[in-house]
């Protein structure tokens, strides 16, 4: 009974020295999003070593299928390879070394937050029928490629609009892939283009609508967002007025103060046309400079000199290209009718220091 | 002496234009051409390659006469998407190919990708599959798109906001053409710049307008071009975001102009122009267009020549289409689209199963 058990103990120990051995002869790697590292020793054959994409079980599942491509650096203790792009978060790899698999997969970071829609220019309730783009600030970069599949206008039916949205190959995002530019279908928007013509326009007043985007859509990591976005509004009538500078309100500092200048365009204008497209000049016609800080959704923009104003007429000059939401800049009209005379625009307006 | 002379004056002829002669690619360097994106692509004489980059708001322009003709006796790539995501270890929705261009002097064919975090790849395609085309150390030169956008225009986090995306790009009579969407304002820019690049960079830059049926005109960003010779003169033709064909004389499109084109086609609502290209059968000129929501089109240039109209009364019917005849070929769902040589064109379709595929056809078509 006794020589039984010890002889059970020694076998117990022979087995895990055994499995030891086993696991000491392995290839040790390591895994980061930037790179596979294999431990290696001096007097061991340097063993190579590939990396796929996907979970593989056996050494067949290779046949047709290609590696990541990336850099194999060999030092004196480690070969380590580095992937062109980081390893995707959440994804299976494998790595295949000597016909042997060795998956893995790099989690997300505790601290990751969810991609989100911070905020979106216009954001009010009420559209005019011939509104032609919004602007979307993400919280972070967001993957552009079939972003369009995850952005959808539903009407008051909960019929998805056919065709509403603009599709481009590479969608209008600021470098930093954080502000999509989206444009409701110009073809539907444009009076007496075909597609107008035959569709109307997109949206049709009195009617409501939501625009959607989808949980689905991914960051630049390849995380979907974990909520959808909504954003609701009505359809008014449409809006063939140009925008122009004497109908903004200016609520004015004082002379010898920093105090900011207000400029209140009663209207919601469009948020890129409104980007450096205003200066404001000294009784000199030089620039006064200062920082313009833009609250589109507010209808106004607020000018901060760097410099004390003085007690002397000062000017607003504007761009031609400041548009309102639906496309109409100082200058002309969305779609101009050109059996209509025209006038030059107003760019410039005076107010006085006091 | 007499023979002296002449045998000067003969070598003299000779040897001049060799001297004489300076290369495309002088002032090339070699080295990293720092592309932050590939945007759109084309080749011009001598086997460079021009990108566009929208993000560096750049033209590089790289010397590929070096690199070896690539094995293309039967071009298939049955699932380009798959082959992407295994070779960059990127879920496939994470890439995007954004264009793809054929270097006419050997047919080699080259793809366009980019990942979500914005990085862009090269690809070439040689016996069926992708082979990455390192541009770390190429002969290239460069030059800024001017202008492109104020750059300086950042919002109060000091994030970058304007953006002038290049939207297609060709290359003709010495001069890089782009077109050009803002995100700011619904306007079309088209700005040629001569190559080689120099210091004293003559840009147009213009404004191009449309007329719809006569009453209203807009402006609105040229989505896809080529050039082709209409009547025995260059002629850019035009596709925009909302369809309209319009044809421009090259010569009209001057720096600061406001050039209205002509519109000799409306191809069908809802539909988007991805590529435009020329191929000729039998001594017959034809523009094929590639589209969003339309099967490949094919048009005879000799109608458009013959067109000397502007579109001037509206199209009644649903989705009816106005102008010169065209004729949809049996290829849908065609993304990109480029000349492969005198009979063949290579294309990049969304298949009935899904599947991107790469493939060729001829011009049994036309």
């Amino acid at each position: 009974m006794y020589l039984t058990f010890v002889k059970r103990i020694i076998f117990c120990i022979l087995l895990i020295l055994k499995t030891l051995e086993g696991v000491a002869q392995s290839p040790r790697f390591s895994f980061t999003s930037d790179a596979v590292t294999l431990e290696i020793s001096k007097n061991q054959n340097t063993p190579t070593f590939k990396v796929y994409k996907g979970v593989l079980t056996a050494i067949d599942q290779t046949d047709g299928k290609k590696a990541v491509l990336g850099n194999l650096t060999e030092s004196d203790t480690s070969i380590r390879f580095v992937p062109l792009l980081p390893f995707q978060k959440n994804s299976d790899y494998t790595v295949v070394c000597e016909n042997e698999m060795y998956p893995f997969k790099i989690g997300l970071d505790t601290s990751y937050e969810y991609l989100h829609v911070e905020t979106i220019y216009p954001n009010t309730t009420t559209l005019p029928s011939n509104f032609l783009k919004w602007y979307i600030r993400f919280s972070k970069p967001v993957n552009p490629s079939k972003i369009y599949d995850h952005i959808h206008l539903i009407d008051n039916n909960n019929t998805e609009v056919d065709r509403a949205l603009l599709p481009l190959e590479s969608p209008l995002l600021s470098d930093d892939g954080t502000l999509l530019t989206l444009w409701i279908e110009p073809g539907r928007q444009k009076r007496d283009l075909g597609p107008n013509k035959l569709l109307g326009e997109v949206l049709v007043p009195n009617t409501s609508y939501t625009l959607v985007i989808d949980k689905a859509l991914k960051d630049h990591q390849g995380i979907p967002m974990n909520i959808d976005y909504t954003h609701s509004f009505t359809v008014t009538t449409s809006d063939r007025i140009k925008p122009t500078i004497t109908s903004w309100e200016l609520r004015l500092p004082e002379a010898k103060t920093k105090d900011v200048l207000h400029i209140n365009f009663q209207e919601i204008l469009d948020y890129g046309s409104l980007q450096n497209t205003i200066q404001v000049l000294d009784g000199s016609g030089n620039e006064f400079e200062g920082i313009f800080t833009l609250h589109t959704n507010q209808k106004s923009i607020y000018f901060t000199p760097s410099n004390y104003w003085n007690k002397e007429s000062y000017k607003i000059s504007c761009k031609p290209v400041i548009e309102d939401i639906s496309g109409n800049n100082l200058e002309r009209l969305f779609d101009r009718d050109i059996t209509l005379k025209t006038t030059p625009p107003l760019l410039e307006r005076s107010f006085g220091i006091e | 002496m007499m023979k002296k002379i002449l045998l000067t004056i003969v070598l003299g002829l000779f040897l001049s234009p060799l001297f004489a002669n300076t290369s495309i690619t002088d002032g090339f360097v070699t080295g990293n051409p720092e592309i932050n994106s590939i945007n759109a692509m084309t080749f011009g004489p001598e086997s460079i390659l021009f990108i566009g980059d929208s993000q560096g708001a750049q033209i590089i322009a790289i010397d590929m006469s070096t690199a070896p003709k690539a094995n293309n006796e039967k071009v298939s790539i049955p699932d380009m998407e798959l082959l992407l995501s295994e070779l960059l270890g990127a879920d496939s929705d994470q890439l995007q190919i954004i264009d793809m261009a054929v270097n006419p002097a050997n047919q080699n064919i080259y793809i366009g990708a980019q990942h979500s975090s914005g990085k862009s790849f090269l690809f070439l395609v040689n016996n069926d599959t992708l082979e990455m085309v390192p541009l770390s150390s190429v002969s290239y030169t460069k030059t800024a798109v001017s202008n492109a956008i104020a750059a300086e225009a950042k919002d109060r986090r000091g994030r970058p906001l304007r953006k002038w995306a290049i939207s297609d790009i060709a290359f003709s009579d010495g001069q890089v053409m782009l077109s050009g969407l803002s995100n700011a304002e619904f306007a079309s820019t088209f700005r040629s710049i001569p190559f080689p690049f120099t210091q004293k960079q003559q840009e147009s830059s213009l404004e191009i307008y449309h007329a719809a049926h006569g009453q209203y005109e807009t402006a609105s960003p040229i989505k896809a071009f080529t050039t082709v010779q209409i009547n025995n003169k260059p002629h850019l033709i035009a596709s925009y975001t909302c369809t309209p064909l319009v044809v421009f004389p090259i010569s009209e499109l001057k720096p600061g102009t406001h050039t209205k084109g002509r519109t000799v086609a409306e191809l069908g609502n809802s539909n988007t122009p991805l590529d435009i290209i020329e191929m000729e059968k039998e001594g017959t000129r034809y523009i094929l267009m590639a589209n969003t929501n339309r099967a490949l089109m094919k048009i005879k240039v000799a109608d458009i020549e013959s067109f000397n109209d502007s579109l001037t009364t509206p199209v009644t019917e649903r989705s009816d289409t106005a102008g010169v005849d065209f004729i949809n070929l049996p290829f849908v769902n065609v993304q990109q689209l480029d000349k492969l040589n005198e009979t063949e064109f290579v294309f990049i379709q969304r298949e009935a199963d899904g599947k991107l595929a790469l493939k060729t056809s001829n011009n049994r078509w036309l």
